[in-house]
């Protein structure tokens, strides 16, 4: 029988959406030690969450603008400027806030049987 | 070309689709963020690699896309203002092309004008059309800048209670053919009454000799511009109801409003001196004259007894829920 294939340009808007929402809990939790914008996408990318640069660096502005990331430019060997981001105050509140809901939505999708149903 | 012009043509495209004030600091961020890449790609930041800066400007991806996610895409009309603007566009334009229609036709009949460039009064007409079209836009769009954000920030914050959602109107579905057959025709009389009004005319045939004699009178000439006037109102309203595929109660009163006019010329016309230049005729044109007078006073009655009925359900339709509700 023949297996129906989504359209990989319509999968990957599909998987990026989701990936996107939870970008924002892995740049807090990883803002929580100085960081710049290509540390955290290779810390991404090593841990197996590819995020396009196109995503994440206009992400850390909004974050910095929602005043959940604190940023400042600093010179890297005595050369050239570079944004580092920091979690800021309110980003540490909020960031256990964001992973608690996180885990009641993995509950959650569990209780749906999810993965019940992908086995079958 | 140099490695560097092509990072700065990408942060420059990238700045030209974000707000002034925003640029600098995207684009310093930008220009730091590809050194970054390539330096972790063993580049000699002294003497750049083109294929290699090519190469990570492709990674970054389009630059107005990457523009739309550190700014969201302004619009010159807002979702809020939207609504409004198509409203206010549609009947102005409308309104326009019937005062147009009118003008020219009345400037014929009063003989004031004349047809020479058919192609070039309608080329006049369309470049009115855009340049009304242009002042809403502008107007709606410096509208929208002073009130940017505001009007949808507002309407968030105030508590929503379905009870203000607005009643169902009481919609028919237009008769898309009869519409555009009526526009036709009604074009079609106003050319002939203004324009060629010798076309009404008795052909009569004696000892071989063709003549056409005008059939309309001095008198009725005087109604041409109010029959116009009126007809031009009638297509305005038609094909403003044909845009939106549906009759609402607004449109059917003015519609009615506009057969309460018609009446009114008719009347007029039956009171007035002779219609036809031909008095033998005469009694056969106030006879059309009356019929018409009576067709209309009944297509009025019936469409004001239809409404009626219709806001008699209505009524009672919403009249039973808030007693259920409570």
């Amino acid at each position: 029988m023949n297996t129906p294939m989504m359209d990989a340009q319509a999968y990957d808007n599909l998987a990026s959406e989701l990936r996107r929402g939870l970008a924002v809990m892995a740049v807090l939790s990883l803002c929580r030690d100085l960081q710049y914008g290509y540390s955290l996408k290779q810390r991404l990318s090593e841990a197996g969450l590819e995020v396009s640069e196109g995503t994440l660096y206009p992400l850390l502005r909004r974050l910095e603008a929602q005043g959940l990331l604190e940023s400042r430019w600093e010179v890297v060997d005595d050369q050239r400027p570079r944004r580092y981001y920091l979690l800021s105050p309110l980003g540490n509140t909020t960031l256990p806030q964001l992973i608690d809901e996180w885990k009641s939505l993995v509950a959650a999708l569990a209780r749906l049987g999810i993965e019940k149903e992908q086995a079958q | 070309m140099n490695a560097q012009e092509w990072i700065d043509r990408y942060v420059y495209a990238v700045g030209e689709a974000l707000p002034v004030r925003e640029r600098g600091d995207v684009d310093a961020e930008i220009r730091s963020l590809i050194q970054d890449e390539l330096e972790a790609r063993g580049a000699d930041l002294e003497s750049l690699d083109e294929q290699m800066v090519l190469s990570v400007l492709e990674q970054f991806g389009r630059p107005e896309t990457l523009a739309a996610r550190y700014h969201a895409p302004r619009a010159l009309i807002g979702p809020a203002l939207y609504p409004i603007f198509r409203i206010v566009a549609t009947v102005v334009l409308l309104v326009l092309t019937g005062v147009w229609i009118f003008g020219i036709v009345v400037g014929v009949s009063l003989q004031q004008r004349t047809i020479e460039n058919p192609f070039e009064m309608f080329a006049g007409l369309v470049g009115g059309l855009f340049q009304t079209f242009g002042t809403i836009v502008f107007v709606f769009a410096l509208v929208e800048t002073a009130t940017r954000g505001k009007i949808e920030a507002e309407a968030k914050q105030q508590a929503w209670n379905p009870r203000t959602l607005p009643k169902v109107e009481q919609t028919e579905r237009v008769k898309v053919g009869e519409l555009v057959v009526g526009i036709g025709f009604t074009v079609l009389a106003i050319l002939v009454f203004n324009a060629y009004p010798e076309w009404i005319s008795a052909i009569t045939v004696a000892d071989g000799h063709v003549t056409s004699t005008p059939l309309l009178s001095e008198n009725f000439s005087a109604f041409v511009p109010w029959l116009t006037l009126m007809w031009s109102l009638a297509i305005a309203l038609d094909a403003y109801v044909l845009a939106q595929g549906r009759w609402r109660p607004l449109t059917r009163v003015l519609q009615m409003a506009l057969s309460v006019f018609g009446l009114a010329v008719l009347a007029w016309m039956l009171m007035s001196g002779p219609l036809l230049a031909w008095p033998a005729l005469e009694p056969v044109a106030r006879l059309v004259v009356a019929i018409v007078f009576a067709v209309t006073g009944i297509e009025l009655l019936v469409q004001g007894y239809r409404l009626a009925m219709q806001r008699i359900a209505g009524a009672n339709t919403t009249g039973g829920t808030p007693s259920q509700a409570a």
